[in-house]
């Protein structure tokens, strides 16, 4: 049974299903390596977690910095 | 010191007192999960509340409900995405913490079917109990199996549990403060706890009136079978039966607290309805209810928000206690000084001029229904 989609193009629902997927996967290796590297082994902070999960996410929700601008049609 | 201000002083690890151990590499993703969560309930509401306001500047729409306010909110660019990642993260939270349980599976499995020894509590299972049909044929919460169909499902339910409040229920601080602020103080002799899972709303009731006898009522026996065992490791006198809420079978007037502590949320309205007219059975004269479950807010944002997490949720019945009017529910079955507050869950507790508190993120719109037989 397909499962809820929100996007008006299914596809998008699934690339995001797996891009969370692929962030997911980069945030345990991270907090594998820094285990690795002799680190507490542990997650890492709430607040390192939060600027991780930031940095992937804000393409969903900022205001670019340096906006296109408006071009006259010719 | 308070329990609660115990709760609040004490420094525990996120999954201290939890039966099943979550190695590093769960640890993160659970964490990334939390991480996603906190984002949406931030930033993405934040960003959407923001497209909301301006859509409505622009259109000089003025929605009064949720219902009012849907097609707005449903035109929006960032609902799609809000929605989204609503569903999404549940599913990859109940996915990390599966695989914990699943390292562990025989262990746990072991330890929960284990007699307990010398008990000062005691459970009562009821192999021949029918589960209704709209709690077999749904996975509330989105958790697969639910959290009846097999044992494993107590412990997935329960880390899931620690992980969907944020971080902010750790110890159950939640319920504690329910417990606390919601009821109001009384010489109780006998307390029910309806829809107990497995025992954090049920646990904090023993500490706050330590002389009464305290019952707990669930239909899945796994859960109650995890809340017998971590009842009795925590030294909490509770009888743990499994039951219907809205057919317990104990005798009229045998109870002075009824509760139910998110829970009704999930029944559907003739469920609901024979439900609260059991706990009105089951009251001595002057005997007092009190449930802790969702109402609408009054922001059309928010509220239509609400409506839409139970389709994104998997709470198929939700959506009928946020439209209809639960104290005048109340108030039919026979219940008398009825209130409906809301409840700052963040350590306000209930707000008796009936505002809701003003916050910036996405919560959950808790409230206290009260009333006395």
């Amino acid at each position: 049974m397909p499962d809820l989609t929100f996007f008006r193009d299914p596809a998008v629902d699934r690339v995001l299903g797996v891009v969370m997927e692929l962030a997911e996967e980069v945030y345990a290796l991270r907090a594998r390596v820094g285990a690795l590297e002799g680190g507490a082994g542990d997650a890492g902070t709430a607040t390192a977690r939060d600027a991780f999960v930031a940095r992937v996410l804000v393409p969903l929700t900022y205001e670019a910095e340096s906006p296109a601008p408006e071009f006259e049609a010719p | 010191m308070s329990a609660l201000a115990a709760a609040r002083a004490s420094d525990a690890h996120p999954f201290a007192g939890l039966e099943v151990t979550v190695p590093s590499e769960t640890r993160a993703r659970i964490d990334f999960t939390l991480g996603l969560r906190q984002h949406w309930a931030n930033t993405v509401f934040a960003a959407l509340r923001a497209q909301y306001e301006a859509r409505l500047a622009e259109t000089g729409a003025r929605p009064r409900t949720g219902e009012e306010a849907g097609p707005i909110v449903e035109g929006l660019p960032l609902y799609s995405t809000f929605a989204w990642l609503e569903r999404n993260e549940q599913k990859m939270k109940w996915r990390a913490v599966t695989v914990a349980c699943e390292a562990e599976r025989a262990r746990l499995e072991a330890a929960l079917n284990a007699p307990v020894p010398s008990p000062i509590g005691s459970l009562e299972l009821d192999p021949a109990l029918r589960l209704p049909d709209y709690y077999r044929n749904t996975e509330f919460h989105i958790q697969p199996g639910g959290v009846w169909s097999a044992d494993l499902n107590a412990f997935v339910y329960e880390l899931g549990a620690k992980v969907i409040f944020l971080g902010k229920n750790d110890d159950y601080l939640f319920h504690r403060l329910f417990t606390e602020q919601g009821v109001p103080a009384g010489d109780y002799r006998d307390i029910l706890d309806l829809g107990c899972g497995f025992g954090k709303s049920t646990r904090p009731f023993v500490d706050r009136f330590p002389g009464a006898r305290v019952v707990g009522i669930d239909l899945s026996a796994p859960v109650l079978k995890l809340a017998h065992r971590q009842a009795e490791k925590l030294g909490k006198r509770i009888a743990f039966h499994q039951r219907a809420a809205e057919d317990t079978r104990f005798p009229d007037a045998s109870f002075d607290l009824v509760t139910a502590t998110m829970v009704i949320h999930e029944l559907p309205m003739p469920v609901l309805r024979r439900t609260l007219t059991e706990a009105y059975r089951l009251l001595r004269p002057g005997g007092r209810l009190a449930i802790l479950d969702y109402h609408r807010t009054g922001d059309p944002l928010r509220d239509f928000l609400m409506l839409g997490h139970a389709r994104r949720n998997n709470e198929p019945y939700m959506a009928h206690i946020l439209r209809i009017d639960p104290a005048a529910l109340t108030r039919e079955v026979g219940f008398t000084d009825v209130a409906l507050l809301p409840f700052d869950e963040r350590g306000g507790g209930p707000r008796e001029d009936g505002s809701w508190p003003a916050r910036a993120d996405w919560h959950f719109p808790w409230s206290l229904l009260r009333g006395r037989k």
